[in-house]
């Protein structure tokens, strides 16, 4: 289904000269095939969102990786912020990790960040993802997950 | 203190049993380069049955997702022995009406995801369960019943059912109203004996169960029609059930696994 390339075909539109409006962009329309040239990424980021990891020590984690569709491109670099906000409201960078990985999302095939949880304060957390095709063209957006509120306090 | 608040949406499920890679993965996955896990195939598995996506963006979001996937493992340690092969946790959908918890949705990802790589065998289920989204399913579980009697009669099966909470759920000691509750559901399918919390080890299960801070509050020694995942998920169901319409709505900890 083609529109799961939103974000390549707004950037295919850039490359040729024709920026999408911000209403197609928005409502993920089929693309016309002629701007589904494969010379563009076509893939998806996919992650899954903050939660409290099983493991003993309390931990907030969330992963990061990608889908491809037809696009070329064998590897990606996938960058993952773990982010939690203050009581002011603002977000702050907790964790970070980097990863150059194949588009399976299998064992080798995720970005993972992770913060030991400081107490148990009800904090709201997300994560954003970037995905990087390496040597293909693609869209500078990130993905944000859903805010979600853990018993995982951030020590803000 | 195992990051869940009285009203998180969040399930974690676990099942226990032995497991035998097949002889073939290793080979297969070099010649078509893959790394798939448990992880990897719960996520396909889920987004092939349209229960959840874990994909992102503009248009990309799945409706009616029963699930927002958070994390899941395995272990897959070739000894012969029971263990926790694979877990999944979820925040389960809070705006879809009258679905249930989705138990046996989880318990069908995570063994279609062992199956694929191998021999399992399966001992046991748990399951951390968001009690406060329970809906009333008495007329689903009429139906499972039905569904379960059509079993060879030579398969009936001896199990144990361990229900834990903590001690803020107002459970403890409702042992007696919680049996004649889940007796109910059963439709006359299966057959409740209560028995000590702890009288019998739960051999069926291995590892990390996400007891928490949580005391075993009862446990019953049952026959059900016959031994598999799906009827561990009916289980677990006529007990969530049985909890929801006594008024419980913290988190509780339902295990069921085969007798030893």
């Amino acid at each position: 289904m083609r529109r799961s390339v939103v974000l390549s075909v707004a950037l295919a539109g850039f490359i040729a000269g024709t920026p999408l409006s911000p209403a197609q962009a928005d409502t993920g329309s089929p693309a016309p095939q002629s701007v589904m040239a494969d010379s563009i990424g076509d893939f998806q980021t996919a992650g899954d969102r903050v939660h409290v990891s099983k493991a003993k020590t309390p931990t907030a984690s969330a992963h990061g990786w990608w889908i491809n569709g037809s696009g070329p491109g064998i590897k990606a670099k996938v960058t993952i912020w773990l982010q939690a906000k203050d009581s002011k409201g603002h977000w702050h960078t907790v964790a970070k990790d980097v990863k150059t990985v194949k588009p399976s999302g299998g064992s080798q095939g995720r970005a993972t960040a992770r913060k030991f949880c400081v107490g148990d304060a009800d904090t709201i957390w997300r994560s954003i993802v970037d995905v990087d095709v390496i040597g293909v063209n693609d869209s500078p957006d990130k993905l944000t997950t859903p805010a979600t509120s853990l018993k995982c306090g951030a020590g803000l | 203190m195992d990051g869940t608040r009285p009203q998180d949406p969040t399930l974690i499920l676990g099942i226990h049993g032995t497991f035998e890679q097949h002889p073939w993965i290793e080979r297969v996955s070099a010649e078509h380069d893959l790394d798939e896990d448990v992880f990897s195939l719960a996520v396909k598995r889920a987004a092939a049955y349209g229960w959840s996506s874990t994909r992102f963006g503009a248009g990309a979001e799945l409706g009616g997702q029963r699930w927002s996937h958070n994390d899941a493992g395995g272990d897959l340690t070739p000894d012969g022995g029971v263990r926790q092969r694979a877990w999944l946790q979820v925040s389960v959908a809070e705006d879809l009406n009258a679905q249930h918890l989705p138990v046996l949705p989880a318990v069908t990802v995570l063994s279609d995801a062992l199956h694929r790589m191998g021999a399992f065998r399966f001992t046991g289920l748990h399951a951390l369960v968001p009690l406060h989204l329970a809906p009333d399913s008495r007329f689903d579980l009429a139906g499972d019943a039905a569904w379960f009697a059509l079993a060879d009669p030579a398969s009936s099966m001896g199990l144990m059912v361990t229900l834990s909470a903590r001690e803020t759920s107002g459970l403890h000691g409702r042992t007696a109203e919680i049996r004649a509750l889940a007796l109910a559901r059963t439709f006359g399918r299966m057959t409740l004996e209560r028995v000590s919390p702890g009288q019998f080890a739960q051999q069926g299960l291995a590892g990390e169960l996400q007891r928490s801070d949580m005391q075993e509050a009862m446990a019953f020694r049952c026959v059900a029609p016959e031994w598999s995942p799906d009827i561990a998920a009916w289980v677990t169901e006529v007990l969530v059930d049985a909890l929801r319409a006594a008024g419980v709505a913290h988190p509780a900890l339902l295990t069921v696994s085969i007798t030893p």
